[in-house]
């Protein structure tokens, strides 16, 4: 007998604790003969000269445990058989639980990534169990098993707000969770398989020294490929996460600061605000219009949207009324009911056409307070708002909040003619009531095209969340841009009536907007074309709306 | 391995530990060299499948422990393995079978 070498010790040692994880009964009885066998091909290798060849014996006896691994564990009943149960019924058991898991997760939060994960996993186990063992089932095994494993977590999380990704972190967690398992897994795996040659006893038995010799060489070469391909790969996964930290988007610091504490979800508008402009003008145009189909395509399903509205008044005052009777206390529903703007709490998604349907409604509530205050006009205006709506609707036009403004136009436009048809004295006193009334409609409804845009928004932004859309960080910078004009749209709603004498109606830029800055998008990409047309027709509509109040109190004076 | 309790069918590896065995009784180590020399080095066995076989195989009684013990090194746990009178006519049974099997080829490809 050789004393084997510290090395070898070390490699038998190793060994003999990954022995420790068959089962029980299998290890008792063989894992010292098993131990036994390679300390004799380490022996072998030793004394024949060969000591680098040791590592690799070691390698392939390690290889060779994973499948014979399952296989035994798969065969050996446990200690549940007391209850009726084999190893295999209860893997079966565990495997349904799992699937039945990530389909849950492809449900509620991420359809197509976990549907495909979970039918993966199951196949591969399926074609594990069914087939006989071999290196190609093995493999097919542990991916399924990864991904399965990756997409059960990635599901768990949804119900964790504080862990939940955002779509684009989603979508890269998976990549780098998949990438940078599987990869250098199957590159160590080959690596493995590649050396797993040379520890044929018979081979080398009948091979000489100098023929070893060239073995060892082939095989370092071998080696340095392996550690080149795993390094390639690295690089391939780590350069564009290096790129994604680089870009403003995905610096989420601010989200834990007193002024931006909000849920982890909500990110997204966040996000936007913290993109500075500049990072605009390296957008690929065609790429971005793409994506902006693709999202409007979702977004705007007329037939959906008519459901929604007529659903509208029924559902408002069953959710109001069980939020009274709940307390306001009821799960998923004060979201809905108190900010609309709220994204989904996970615990939503149990009842997300409920919850769409809440938050529409939760948005004609609040328009619904204020047109209270006017009364039968404001009643009516509702009635419009649906029936124009309805119009816009099914003639499959997209934007559908700017019949908002339509409606609210329209019942200004309704008192301006009744000013301009009858002066009878009577009226007068009517009319004088009416005018604070005409110019608050306006108003809100201009401040409604504003909101409507957030919230637009917001849906986008949910949805891809929800649906783990992938989209890249900069697919929402167009929608940023919406975001800034809304946001400029509010402040200039909010701005006092003087501002009005700055807009005499001829079309001249109000002085809120910042031009130049909106103007720059004019040159990226034709979305930003579409933004700055926009923009001159917001404040087209805003200059004629100044002139329209303007008309209004000087009628009122005239009136006096 | 599937079916193997039923005895229907032996995977290629434990037809080979059972034909390594046919010359007399041998230790883990010297079965592993074996199966590879009769196998002109195609079927290779690491330890954990070797022993994974020869537990089935223990357990379909085609071969048995020896009471031959080692008087080298490590002794204690080197155990021998020897083939039982069922497995030498599993091995005829296979013989017979692959035979069989031979002859009705050479007979459809002449």
């Amino acid at each position: 007998m050789t004393k084997l070498s510290a090395r070898s010790e070390a490699y038998l040692r190793r060994y003999r604790g990954w022995l420790r994880m068959f089962p029980n009964a299998f290890r008792s009885r063989f894992a010292d003969e098993m131990a036994l066998v390679l300390r004799d091909q380490l022996e072998d290798l030793e004394e024949r000269g060969h000591a680098e060849l040791t590592r690799d014996a070691y390698h392939a006896a390690l290889s060779d445990i994973p499948l014979n691994l399952l296989q035994e564990w798969l065969t050996t009943p446990p200690a549940l058989s007391n209850l009726g149960l084999t190893g295999t019924r209860a893997f079966w058991y565990a495997l349904t639980f799992l699937s039945l898991l990530t389909v849950a997760g492809a449900i509620f939060q991420l359809p197509a990534i976990v549907a495909v994960a979970s039918i993966t996993a199951v196949i591969s186990v399926i074609g594990f169990v069914w087939y006989q063992t071999g290196r190609v089932s093995l493999t097919i095994l542990c991916l399924g098993i990864m991904i399965g494993g990756i997409a059960a977590v990635m599901s768990l999380t949804a119900y964790f707000p504080a862990l939940t990704p955002t779509a684009d972190e989603a979508i890269w967690s998976l990549v780098i969770g998949y990438f940078g398992a599987i990869v250098p897994a199957t590159f160590y795996a080959a690596w493995l398989r590649l050396n797993s040659a040379y520890y044929s006893p018979k081979l080398l038995a009948s091979l000489g020294d100098e023929q070893l010799r060239k073995l060892e060489q082939d095989n370092a070469r071998k080696r340095r490929f392996a550690y080149r391909g795993i390094l390639v790969t690295a690089l391939i996964i780590l350069i564009p996460n290096l790129i994604a930290l680089y870009d403003p988007a995905r610096d989420l610091s601010f989200i834990s600061t007193p002024e931006h504490s909000v849920p982890r979800q909500q990110n997204a508008y966040y996000k936007m605000e913290a993109i500075p402009l500049s990072a605009s003008e390296e957008l690929p145009t065609q790429e971005s219009e793409n994506v902006i189909e693709y999202i409007e395509g979702i977004r705007w399903n007329p037939t959906d949207t008519t459901r929604i509205l007529s659903e509208a008044q029924p559902t408002l005052q069953a959710l109001s009324d069980a939020n009274q009777l709940a307390g306001y206390q009821m799960p998923g529903l004060e979201f809905a009911s108190d900010n609309p703007s709220q994204p989904m709490p996970p615990h939503a998604f149990v009842d997300y056409p409920r919850y769409q349907r809440a938050e529409n409604l939760a948005l004609l509530s609040a328009k619904k307070d204020f047109l209270s205050d006017n009364d039968e006009a404001g009643l009516k205006t509702v009635e419009e708002i649906l029936q124009i709506n309805a119009k816009i609707d099914a003639s499959n036009q997209p934007l559908a909040y700017h019949s908002f403004i339509d409606a609210y136009q329209l019942e200004a436009a309704k008192l301006l003619l009744t000013v301009a048809k009858d002066e009878p004295a009577s009226w007068k006193a009517e009319l004088k009531q009416q005018l604070p009334a005409a110019k608050t409609i306006w108003k809100n409804g201009s401040r409604a095209l504003a909101w409507d845009t957030l919230d637009e928004l917001g849906s986008i932004n949910q949805g891809s969340i929800t649906n783990a859309l992938p989209l890249p960080p900069y697919a929402f910078q167009p929608n940023r841009t919406k975001y800034l004009v809304a946001e400029e749209a509010k402040k200039l709603i909010d701005q006092p009536m003087t501002a009005c004498a700055d807009m005499p109606g001829s079309g001249k830029p109000p002085s809120g907007y910042d031009m130049p800055t909106l103007s720059k998008y004019l040159t990226y990409n034709g979305f930003g074309n579409e933004i700055v047309a926009s923009a001159f027709f917001e404040t087209q509509y805003h200059g004629n709306d100044c002139n329209l109040i303007g008309y209004l109190g000087d009628l009122g004076k005239a009136i006096e | 391995m599937r079916n193997q309790e039923e005895g229907h069918h032996l995977g290629v590896r434990s037809y080979a530990v059972l034909l390594a065995l046919s010359e007399g009784e041998r230790h883990g180590y010297d079965l592993m060299k074996q199966v590879a020399l009769d196998s002109d080095n195609a079927i290779v066995m690491g330890p954990a499948t070797l022993y994974t076989t020869l537990k089935r195989l223990l357990e379909l009684q085609l071969i048995a422990e020896s009471e031959k013990k080692s008087d080298g090194p490590h002794a204690a746990q080197r155990r021998y393995y020897r083939l039982s009178s069922t497995g030498r006519t599993a091995l005829a049974d296979e013989l017979e079978r692959s035979e069989k099997f031979s002859s009705l080829l050479r007979r459809r490809l002449a």
